[in-house]
């Protein structure tokens, strides 16, 4: 970047995504393939959240006053200028644009060569300096196929930008989180999924500890790209129908619908039947001598009816282990990211 | 609920899950010996336990962090006894640590009073039976004095004596006689080789450098050869058995004289010739040591048989009493003998090799030195014991019955102490003397090579009343 000066429109202090009032603090933070979501403050329940994304338009004068007139975030590289995060969707939209992802199936996208600058600047703009070996704790997506060889890269890379931002980084399994999130009362045992844009985490942990991980790398992404191809409409659209609209409990009204329910299940089945393998396939996993409870987050895992879907799917061809009940995360865009948060605070003395 | 924050409900699983792979990991180590334990109900129980202990141990590290109200529910979990009995065990660990040193420490002392209690009575024990087995070494105090009244009286030694000027009156082809009455027949006299020996400065290292050819000294001998009772009847087979003696002597060169049960006094080795009778011997007076002792001494043989004889009375006739007398003032006055110097085979003869007294052991003890008008060699401590570390064994106490004359018990004890003065082992200090007997013996034989002296042969089983032993027997 030539001209890297990141202007924010808004740039949070330390002491909003911090434990307020306290002498230790930490922060939890969830880079996903969509959203960029950081955790912090009493409870972790103070998130912000930025799209993981941006749109590249060439540089001019005009545009770059109209960027700082309307307070976007944006970074200005040569002859281009980039908009990011959340400003990218509305930018795209006046523009009609389609905005491009730094991450691609949970990982740094490699066909991205903006990717990581962007990245760091999303995270600059929501995650505050850190102090002197404040802990932080950020998501990682498990093995599976497609992501092993680069999962390695992927968390160096983030783990090195959030130490030169000043703190002590420590990675974590993004569906591991979503069990310290939403199944403290159930000591933390149980079935986390995370179920986001580029991919499906998932994690089998027994008392904290996670016995089984692993990734789909078929998600929200995923179903957009497949509904955009089969029905011919743009990325954009099938996106705002499903994330605004989608009733997977209602049978579909129209094309897009119809094809966002068969995508929907389509993954929810790759999920279900992945989860099953795994399940027998391991031999490390303890006997549990109670039902395990599932527990569902993500942005793709929003939609109404999604959770009698998955439900029945796993109901359907019977499952290995006794499942108590199937939850959505009390929040399910910020629940990794509070899962991060409450990892790092386990960790503080 | 015990915890209100789930990083604090995630930090204590994590601590406590920590804690028991910790644990578990110990006491798989502790166990590594006993594999098959952990296929047993003994090692899951353990583990729960410590387990449970592990969680009662975290939520009691938690309290202090939580409210008041909520410090108390550490108390109402319901942990199977064990595991409050771990817990409790865990928690006065240090308690148990202390008991388990003053424990060791206690059952170590025990062990050194067992011990030591052990040690003295397996010597008691040892001690015991060793006893049993054998006499206590008994110390004789003296040489006897002759039961019988004339050579008792005229046999006391007395202090300072010094044998009246006795000279030759007449010497013929058969005999000498002397002014006291002493005669010496030379019907068996013979050659050997003439005396040569070095003087020895008492006390030092050195071989000698002075050659000398003089004769210092005398040596009591017993043949130990067959006896037959001393009567009337017997006086052919008495005669003939002396005869035989004379014979053996004269042939073998081993004694300078003999005097037999008559009182007959036989000169056969010349006195300026040395005979063998003295062998591996060292004895010394106020001035000097005298290694191999048949070049420097007369072996003056009483036929008689030491061995096995309770009093003098039993080995030596009157009138052997009284020629050994008249025989030792004449040699005495003839050759300035010094009283220090008239000793016994016994006293003298050594084993250089074993480094042990005795190797001959014919009047160790009731020699009647007074009789002879000496002093008694039984109280002084021995040269070869005091200066060179010649000691005794079960082997040589045995031999002497279990009976040391009282210089050697204090000979022995000198030495020790003489060893620990110079901060050596009596050992080893005896090594280092036993090579400056063997450095002595070696020059003096030098001056005699091939002169075919050796010790005192062996003469026991020797047909009795022709070539009787002058040897003592246990050779």
């Amino acid at each position: 970047m030539e001209d890297n000066k990141p202007m924010t429109e808004h740039k949070p202090a330390a002491s909003e995504v911090s434990s307020e009032g306290s002498d230790v603090s930490a922060v939890g933070l969830d880079v996903g393939t969509s959203r960029i979501v950081v955790a912090g403050g009493p409870n972790g329940h103070k998130a912000q959240t930025q799209l993981n994304a941006f749109v590249a338009v060439p540089y001019s004068k005009m545009t770059e006053a109209i960027l700082q007139q309307n307070k976007m975030v944006f970074h200005r590289n040569g002859k281009d200028l980039y908009v990011f995060g959340n400003d990218s969707e509305r930018f795209a939209s006046f523009f009609s644009a389609v905005p491009r992802r730094p991450m691609q199936h949970g990982v740094m996208n490699p066909q991205e060569p903006m990717g990581q600058q962007i990245i760091q600047a999303i995270i600059e703009s929501v995650v505050p300096r850190g102090r002197k070996n404040e802990l932080l704790c950020f998501s990682v997506p498990g093995k599976g196929e497609g992501a092993d060889t680069n999962l390695v890269y992927h968390e160096a890379v983030i783990k090195n930008f959030m130490q030169s931002l000043g703190y002590e980084a420590k990675a974590i399994n993004e569906g591991l989180a979503v069990v310290f999130a939403e199944l403290q009362n159930e000591n933390f045992t149980g079935i986390g999924i995370s179920c986001g844009g580029g991919m499906c985490n998932v994690c089998v942990a027994f008392l904290s500890v996670p016995m089984l991980t692993f990734s789909l790398p078929i998600a929200g992404d995923y179903i957009d790209s497949s509904v955009s191809a089969v029905v011919d409409e743009p990325v954009t659209r099938v996106r705002l129908i499903k994330e605004e609209s989608l009733d997977l409990s209602r049978q579909p009204k129209d094309k897009v619908t119809s094809a966002l329910h068969i995508y929907y299940e389509e993954v929810i089945n790759s999920l279900v039947g992945k989860l099953r393998d795994e399940f027998e396939n391991s031999r490390s996993l303890p006997k549990l001598e109670r039902p395990m409870p599932i527990v569902v987050s993500g942005g793709t895992a929003k939609p109404r009816g999604f959770l009698q879907k998955f439900e029945s799917a796993i109901k359907s061809n019977g499952f290995p282990v006794q499942i108590s009940d199937v939850r959505l995360a009390g929040d399910p865009l910020t629940a990794t990211a509070r899962g991060c948060y409450i990892a790092a605070m386990s960790e503080i003395r | 609920m015990f915890f209100d924050r789930p990083e604090a409900r995630l930090r204590f699983l994590n601590n406590t899950l920590a804690k028991q792979a910790e644990r578990q990991a110990q006491l798989q180590h502790s166990l590594r010996h006993f594999r098959f334990l952990e296929r047993t109900r003994f090692y899951d129980w353990v583990l729960e336990a410590r387990f449970y202990s592990a969680i009662l141990e975290e939520m009691r590290a938690l309290a202090p962090s939580l409210p008041e109200n909520r410090r108390h529910l550490a108390e109402r979990i319901q942990a199977p006894l064990s595991a409050r009995a771990f817990f409790l065990i865990h928690q006065s660990r240090h308690a148990f640590y202390a008991v388990g040193i003053a424990l060791a420490g206690l059952t170590l002392f025990g062990l050194y009073l067992l011990v030591t209690w052990s040690a003295r009575n397996v010597n008691s024990y040892l001690a015991q039976r060793y006893n049993r087995g054998r006499s206590p070494i008994v110390v004789t105090t003296s040489g006897p004095t002759p039961a019988d009244p004339f050579t008792a009286t005229s046999a006391k030694y007395l202090p300072g004596y010094n044998p009246e000027k006795v000279w030759l009156v007449e010497r013929n082809g058969e005999f000498e006689k002397y002014s006291n009455g002493c005669r010496i027949l030379t019907k068996y006299e013979t050659d050997n080789h003439p005396r040569g020996y070095y003087s020895i400065p008492r006390g030092s290292d050195t071989d000698g450098d002075q050659m000398r050819n003089n004769i210092v000294g005398i040596i009591y001998h017993t043949p130990e050869s067959e006896m037959v009772s001393f009567t009337p009847d017997n006086n052919e087979a008495i005669q003939k058995r002396s005869r035989g003696l004379l014979e053996y002597i004269r042939d073998h060169k081993s004694y300078n004289y003999l005097i037999d049960r008559y009182g007959e006094i036989y000169r056969v080795v010349r006195d300026e010739h040395a005979a063998n009778h003295a062998g591996d011997s060292l004895w010394a007076d106020s001035k000097n040591t005298y290694v191999l002792l048949n070049e420097s001494f007369l072996g003056v043989c009483f036929e008689s048989r030491f061995e096995g004889a309770a009093s003098l009375d039993e080995i030596l006739t009157p009138a052997q009493i009284t020629s050994g007398r008249a025989l030792t003032d004449v040699l005495r006055t003839r050759y300035s003998i010094d009283d220090a110097n008239c000793t016994t085979h016994g006293l003298v003869a050594v084993d250089p090799e074993k480094m042990l007294i005795a190797r001959h052991h014919d009047w160790v003890r009731n020699f009647p030195f007074e009789a002879m008008g000496l002093s008694d060699k039984y109280k002084i401590q021995p040269p070869n014991m005091i200066d060179y570390g010649f000691t005794y064994d079960e082997a040589v106490l045995t031999k002497l019955g279990n009976k040391l004359w009282v210089g050697a018990v204090t000979a022995e004890e000198e030495f020790n102490k003489r060893a620990e003065k110079a901060r050596i082992s009596p050992d080893a200090l005896r090594r280092k003397l036993r090579e400056r007997y063997i450095s002595q013996w070696k020059k003096i034989r030098g001056l005699h090579a091939g002169s075919g002296d050796t010790d005192v042969p062996q003469l026991a089983g020797k047909p009795s009343g022709g070539g009787q032993s002058t040897e003592s027997g246990n050779n």
